[in-house]
């Protein structure tokens, strides 16, 4: 029934897979191994995939498994995209001289669950595969969230996450059952086709079970109103797995996002304009005005990653032009900028705890002035400053929005832009103005760490040398069917 | 006829039964109506001819898991029924405009969707087989990519339990079956020569 080329095709989910069972029948036999090396088999199984990824490297023609997954260019970016992030989480969030934890072992795994999952997402091109994929993401970020179990606060927010994806998936269920139910098919392309003829019968119910789908996947990318997980559940989790979910997660939710707007639903974007615009102007007024009065850093990041993605979402409204094109370029500028971020937070400690409120980086610029300087250039670019990447992320968003007419909501996001910059800036004031109240940070920045947190800030950097061929690069993978 | 007399009966005993599942106060008599819900509902999935996913339905959610919420809450009690009390209807407008919502979203459905268009048979050879035979003809060929990979949402969803709930944790007593059956006389009973008058000290 399915040839040779269709399990080809899927050889780096397989690989992930089988990795992630093999870490857990060694967890049964080993007991009593060091963590570095269940870590060590988890980053192998991704870089092991990333390279059959590589190798595989297909045409976009062939749909796998009947078209169950799609394998165009921009599904194999995404791919790679979710299993580098993830290798490059893991390696950030392991440091040598850690002190063991009894559930290291299940945490390799369940990581390698959720990028499993999220890859899954990403090339998905059937409804059921999707809501698979995002089930199996969303379950193990859950217990990734409440693993520290003896922490009531880690508990409330898995519990908080749990109930309210619970939540999300029930809405993304109905919706997709409306969708079966009009077209007999869960397919995209089925979807598609109904959706362009539709407009006469069943046109209202199509549009609610859009909505619903969409407001799930809005759920994922944490867009107001489906934001209010995000503050509980960031400051409840650990900052290694914060660091999975508000980069690579959050960004595989709004690739889903744009892929269905472009392929399922297209022929449905001009009733939803609305939706979209209500969904990036609440999202930046919402995380840019509540992150002003933060002082933990994870609930800052919350908010800075719920107004981040107003801004991002901006472009939504412009999907008569570049629109979507512009939201994608600007959330892998996002994803690089926070992975460097992360990177630095992972590794600051006082006390030999890790750092967690805002005020915690005083006297940073003083014990380590090259990383003060770098989380300096990371906020310059997150507020959208010349001449780092975040502002270019900016620009294109701003532009294809005006190309549309939408100048209202442009000036809006640049206003907002102005109240987000309060706390970005409020962090380097911190950095370079305040003195520490006791104790200094921890010196030892582990070489790992060290180098992403240089690369990532290279690349802010340097962005402004090749701005047009980025954009290039990107317009040349989109998913062909939109234009 | 007689088809649809039964559709309404079981239809409105299963929402009756819904509400209680909610709006009753013992737990217990809560997860029973839960039961009567599943019951009607696989009532109704034999109307529509689909025998088999009626039979999973009462396998597997009234056999296994209501079962396991009848054990849950005997086992926790009634302990939260007195804090429950006071707050029951907190959340009643909310709940009414998610319940609006969703019914005008099905009459819309029923509305606006055009009789010939439901009624199309997704597979006219879906007539000739019985839907076990159909199901699994689909679930193990076309669809088994999806099928390992619920598998796999269901070994995260067993590890998460796992590692959430079973731990050991310092200072909690409880029994070790391979010590207990290895332990050796010698371990446990010690012979003493006890001389007259003087006791075992």
């Amino acid at each position: 029934m399915f040839q040779q080329a269709d399990y080809i095709a899927l050889l780096p989910e397989i690989i992930v897979a089988s990795g992630a069972l093999f870490l857990l029948l060694k967890g049964v036999f080993a007991r009593t191994e060091t963590p570095t090396s269940s870590h060590m088999h988890a980053v192998l199984a991704l870089l092991g995939a990333q390279a059959a990824l590589i190798f595989t490297w297909q045409d976009a023609s062939v749909a796998p498994f009947q078209a169950l997954f799609v394998n165009d260019s921009f599904a194999q970016v995404c791919r790679s995209l979710v299993l580098v992030g993830t290798a490059i989480i893991l390696v950030l969030a392991h440091h040598p001289e850690r002190r063991v934890k009894s559930y290291d072992m299940e945490f390799n795994v369940l990581m390698l669950l959720a990028a499993l999952g999220m890859m899954i997402m990403v090339s998905a091109a059937n409804f059921l595969v999707l809501y698979l994929g995002m089930e199996l993401q969303a379950l193990c970020l859950y217990v990734l969230v409440a693993i520290r179990r003896a922490r009531l606060r880690c508990v409330e927010a898995g519990m908080k996450f749990f109930m309210l994806g619970g939540i999300a998936s029930l809405l993304f269920l109905y919706g997709i059952s409306v969708f079966y139910g009009l077209s007999g098919s869960l397919s995209y392309d089925v979807v598609a086709a109904l959706t362009s003829d539709g407009g006469q019968h069943a046109g209202v119910a199509l549009r609610v079970a859009t909505l619903l789908v969409l407001s799930a996947l809005a759920f994922k990318m944490t867009a107001a109103p489906f934001h209010v997980w995000a503050p509980d559940v960031y400051q409840g989790s650990s900052m290694r797995v914060l660091a999975f979910i508000a980069t690579v997660s959050k960004v595989v939710g709004v690739i889903v996002f744009l892929r269905l707007l472009e392929i399922p639903l297209r022929s449905q974007l001009a009733h939803l304009e609305t939706f979209l615009f209500a969904l990036a102007a609440l999202s930046m007024t919402v995380g840019s005005l509540a992150g002003l009065r933060q002082t933990d850093i994870k609930r800052l990041l919350a908010y800075s990653g719920i107004s981040q993605m107003g801004f991002a979402l901006i472009a939504t409204v412009a999907w008569r032009g570049y629109g979507f094109e512009a939201v994608f370029v600007y959330m892998l500028i996002y994803f690089i900028t926070m992975l460097g971020v992360f990177a630095l937070l992972l590794s600051l400690a006082r006390k030999q705890r890790q750092i967690s409120l805002i005020s915690d980086l005083a006297g940073l610029s003083t014990s380590h002035g090259g990383y003060a300087l770098a989380l300096a250039i990371f906020m310059f670019s997150l507020i959208g400053l010349p001449p780092f990447a975040g502002f270019f992320a900016k620009l294109y968003v701003f532009f294809a929005a005006i190309e549309q007419g939408h100048v209202l909501l442009v000036v809006w996001a640049a206003l907002m832009t102005v109240v987000a910059a309060g706390y970005y800036l409020r962090i380097i004031k911190v950095m370079y103005m305040d003195t520490p109240q006791e104790g200094a940070l921890d010196g030892r920045i582990h070489i790992d760490n060290r180098l992403i947190v240089f690369l990532t800030a290279l690349f802010t950097v340097l962005f402004v040398l090749a701005p047009r061929r980025f954009w290039d690069v990107v317009l040349s993978l989109w998913p062909s069917a939109l234009n | 006829m007689a088809v649809s007399v039964l559709f309404y009966i079981m239809s409105f005993v299963a929402l009756v039964a819904a509400l209680a599942v909610v709006l009753v106060r013992e737990p217990v008599t809560s997860v029973l109506s839960l039961i009567v819900v599943f019951f009607n509902g696989a009532g109704l999935l034999i109307l529509l001819n689909a025998e088999f996913l009626a039979v999973l339905l009462v396998i597997v959610y009234v056999g296994a898991i209501a079962v396991l919420f009848l054990f849950m809450v005997m086992m926790v009690g009634g302990a939260s029924e007195s804090a429950q009390r006071g707050q029951r209807y907190h959340a009643l407008p909310l709940a009414l405009l998610v319940a609006v919502v969703l019914l005008v979203e099905l009459v819309l459905f029923a509305v606006f969707t055009t009789s010939e268009q439901t009624a199309t048979p997704i597979s006219e050879s879906l007539q000739a087989v019985s839907n076990t035979e159909a199901l699994g003809g689909v679930l193990y060929t076309r669809y088994a990519p999806m099928f390992q990979l619920a598998g796999l949402i269901l070994l995260a969803a067993m590890l998460g339990a796992i590692l959430l709930t079973h731990r050991r944790l310092p200072g909690v007593k409880g029994q070790d079956a391979a010590a207990q059956a290895s332990v050796a006389k010698k371990r446990r009973v010690r012979l003493v020569d006890v001389k007259r008058g003087e006791g075992t000290q």
